[in-house]
């Protein structure tokens, strides 16, 4: 008899709980762009004798997010943001900011440069499906202390349903 | 005891289901900085070296100039720095450099004379931005060199591995 309760538990009610998602609308994120920089010569400050440039920031719309799938324009939501370094120099420091709104629900927040560091952390927040909202990116530390190499790190968006 | 651990099992996948509802999908991109490798020195001054005077019973007086200065940067290590003369020195006639090292980075050789084949004249130089350092020269010569008339030498530095 137990035995068969627990069969009841097991095929029975855990269907319904892995069912709850689909019953609820599922928030999507799509990120487009990247940013690709070569550092040379050129970003010497003054030449021969000088250091590099520290800061580097991307044009104003150097990556585009769309937020798609709420169930209708008060479905609110925020964007968490964090890194994982694939070959990266801890003297690098990544930004990022929103520098546009982008069109359809609402968004507010993340118009100041943010560091982005490997703990997710709260960038901007909005409602309903926005699409075209613009992110700059920035980069501080550059110096003539990173080794010549290509430094690489992934920036993660997650789009969480705040209920 | 038995059916509680299924509860909570079953309890437990229901949690896991709950973060999906969220609806936490993430997007992402890659961000690349690409550091070339980085080696420029620049050298400023011109200079006119005559030997015109010698106490008597001795050899001809050696003259100095260091008027030039030189500036640096590099994101390499164990760079060094050579120095090579265009065309050889006449017989007898003796030209020397000596290159100050960059602040806490590398080794100037000293003196070092110049010919047609580059020596070494700061070694063990590592990821430095530096200006305003001093090159001297050093003109030498004995009697048995002569009168020359006037010459010009041009002096490449290089800034190598």
């Amino acid at each position: 008899m137990k035995f068969l309760i627990s069969i009841f538990i097991i095929f029975w009610w855990t269907p319904l709980f892995f069912a709850a998602p689909s019953a609820h609308a599922e928030i999507s994120i799509t990120v487009t762009g990247s940013w690709v920089e070569t550092i040379d010569k050129n970003d010497l400050i003054s030449g021969a004798g000088s250091d590099l440039q520290g800061t580097y920031t991307s044009v104003s719309g150097q990556v585009s997010i769309d937020i798609s799938g709420t169930s209708d324009s008060s479905d609110d939501w925020r964007i968490d943001v964090s890194k994982i370094d694939s070959n990266w120099d801890n003297d690098l420091h990544p930004y990022v900011m929103r520098t546009s709104d982008g069109t359809g629900g609402s968004v507010s927040g993340g118009n100041s440069y943010q560091e982005v560091t490997d703990i997710n952390t709260s960038f901007f927040s909005g409602s309903g499906d926005v699409t075209g909202i613009m992110v700059q990116l920035r980069m501080t530390g550059a110096s003539i202390q990173n080794n010549p190499a290509s430094y690489s790190t992934v920036l993660y968006y997650t789009v969480v349903d705040i209920l | 005891m038995k059916r509680l651990k299924f509860l909570l099992l079953a309890a437990t996948l229901a949690l896991f289901s709950t973060g999906s509802a969220l609806g936490a999908d993430v997007g992402s991109h890659v961000m690349t900085f690409d550091f070339q490798a980085i080696n420029e020195i620049e050298v400023t001054g011109t200079s006119n070296l005559i030997i015109a005077s010698a106490i008597a019973g001795e050899q001809p007086q050696d003259v100095t100039d260091s008027s030039f200065i030189y500036a640096i940067t590099t994101n390499e290590t164990t760079k060094r720095i050579t120095a090579i003369i265009d065309t050889a020195m006449p017989a007898n006639v003796t030209l020397k450099v000596n290159v100050t090292a960059p602040s806490g980075s590398g080794t100037s050789q000293g003196y070092v004379t110049l010919s047609t084949i580059a020596s070494n004249v700061v070694t063990g130089i590592s990821q430095v931005a530096d200006s305003s350092l001093t090159i001297s020269y050093k003109l030498s010569t004995t009697v048995e060199a002569g009168v020359h008339p006037a010459d010009t030498k041009t002096v490449t530095f290089t800034l190598s591995d």
